[in-house]
């Protein structure tokens, strides 16, 4: 009798491939989502530094503007209302315009640095306190991002 | 007539070793450069943030000894000898005077920033604030977009413009600006 030789097939079964292809999916799929997560809040940390600096340079702005102006009369309790009043302070150069005229309503645009809004809200607690809020926000994927300081103003009677 | 048994070839043809090979070749170096801008982007965030670390530790040192010892912003100090050699070649310079009329202040000079006080008749006292040259972290004031200066008597300004020196050629710099004022109530 004559043996025929057994071909051997050296090939992948379908299940093999189907297998192969599902755990490279989830592994390409796992990396890409962890790398683009993993971006986006080093950008995030990074435009939160920058609006916490922007935030504290308006709150020595103030500070300031409390001894130059004076609290009361027309300095900052003259801005402030028992609701809260409104200011856009997207002007980069705040810190160093003494003079700078406070006109009050919310920023219509993200213009400061061409990525962040600065909004500061003066609420007149007593004769002799403001309640200050300073809020820098901006967005990343269609996400408002925001960044919040709070702080008390007490007029010192100079 | 008897045939011979082949036995199977096991092996991986070369186009399927090429194949391969050429595969790794590719997701290989995008997975490195991706890994790599991550790498980058958070060595940069670090950057910025010791570098605010430095600016608000050296701004609120300076307000506050602004604010508790000044008397007045006094441009007659910069003419004292015992100044004159350590703020000689200095870009910029503010000087206050204290109610013991004692001199201090803060000057930039070679991208440094560096405060300097003297008791009167005596030799002045110069410290380096933020250096270019310090080993741990080095940093340099743009001696071009940063100002000290006398506004009014009780009032003067303050612009630091800070930049990291980066260690190696493909990190960015990174540069923060503080702009003040001090007021004096004294």
């Amino acid at each position: 009798m004559i043996k025929s030789p057994v071909l051997n097939n050296h090939g992948f079964s379908l299940i093999e491939v189907l297998v192969f292809v599902s755990v490279f999916t989830v592994a390409i799929v796992a990396l890409v989502a962890s790398v683009s997560y993993s971006a986006l809040s080093l950008n995030d940390a990074r435009h939160r530094l920058m609006s916490s600096r922007y935030n504290e340079e308006l709150a020595e702005w103030l500070k300031f503007q409390r001894e130059y102006r004076l609290f009361g009369y027309s300095g900052l309790l003259a801005k402030s209302t028992p609701t809260g009043t409104t200011y856009c302070f997207n002007n980069s150069n705040i810190g160093l315009d003494a003079n700078a005229i406070m006109t009050s309503g919310e920023c219509t645009g993200f213009d400061l640095d061409d990525f962040y809004k600065r909004e500061l809200t003066l609420t007149s607690a007593t004769d002799e306190q403001i309640n200050v809020q300073i809020v820098t926000s901006y967005r990343l994927l269609n996400q408002t991002k925001l960044v919040t300081i709070e702080l008390s103003l007490y007029d010192y009677g100079l | 007539m008897t045939m011979v048994y082949k036995r199977p070839q096991k092996g991986f043809t070369l186009v399927e070793i090429i194949v391969v090979i050429a595969i790794i070749g590719l997701i290989l170096p995008a997975m490195f450069s991706i890994v790599f801008t991550l790498l980058r982007l958070q060595i940069q965030i670090s950057q910025l943030q010791r570098l605010k670390e430095v600016g608000d530790f050296v701004t609120n040192q300076m307000t506050y000894t602004i604010r508790t010892n000044a008397h007045k912003v006094d441009e007659t100090c910069l003419s004292e000898a015992e100044f004159s050699l350590s703020l000689a070649g200095a870009s910029e310079s503010v000087m206050f005077r204290d109610r013991s009329d004692n001199c201090f202040g803060y000057y930039i000079k070679d991208n440094q920033l560096a405060s300097i006080s003297a008791v009167l008749n005596a030799p002045s006292y110069s410290q380096v604030l933020i250096s270019n040259s310090d080993t741990d972290f080095p940093v340099t004031v743009n001696s071009e977009d940063s100002s000290l200066e006398k506004i009014e008597t009780r009032l003067a300004k303050i612009k630091l413009s800070l930049s990291t020196i980066p260690r190696v050629s493909y990190l960015p710099t990174q540069t923060l600006t503080y702009q003040l004022f001090t007021y004096l109530r004294n």
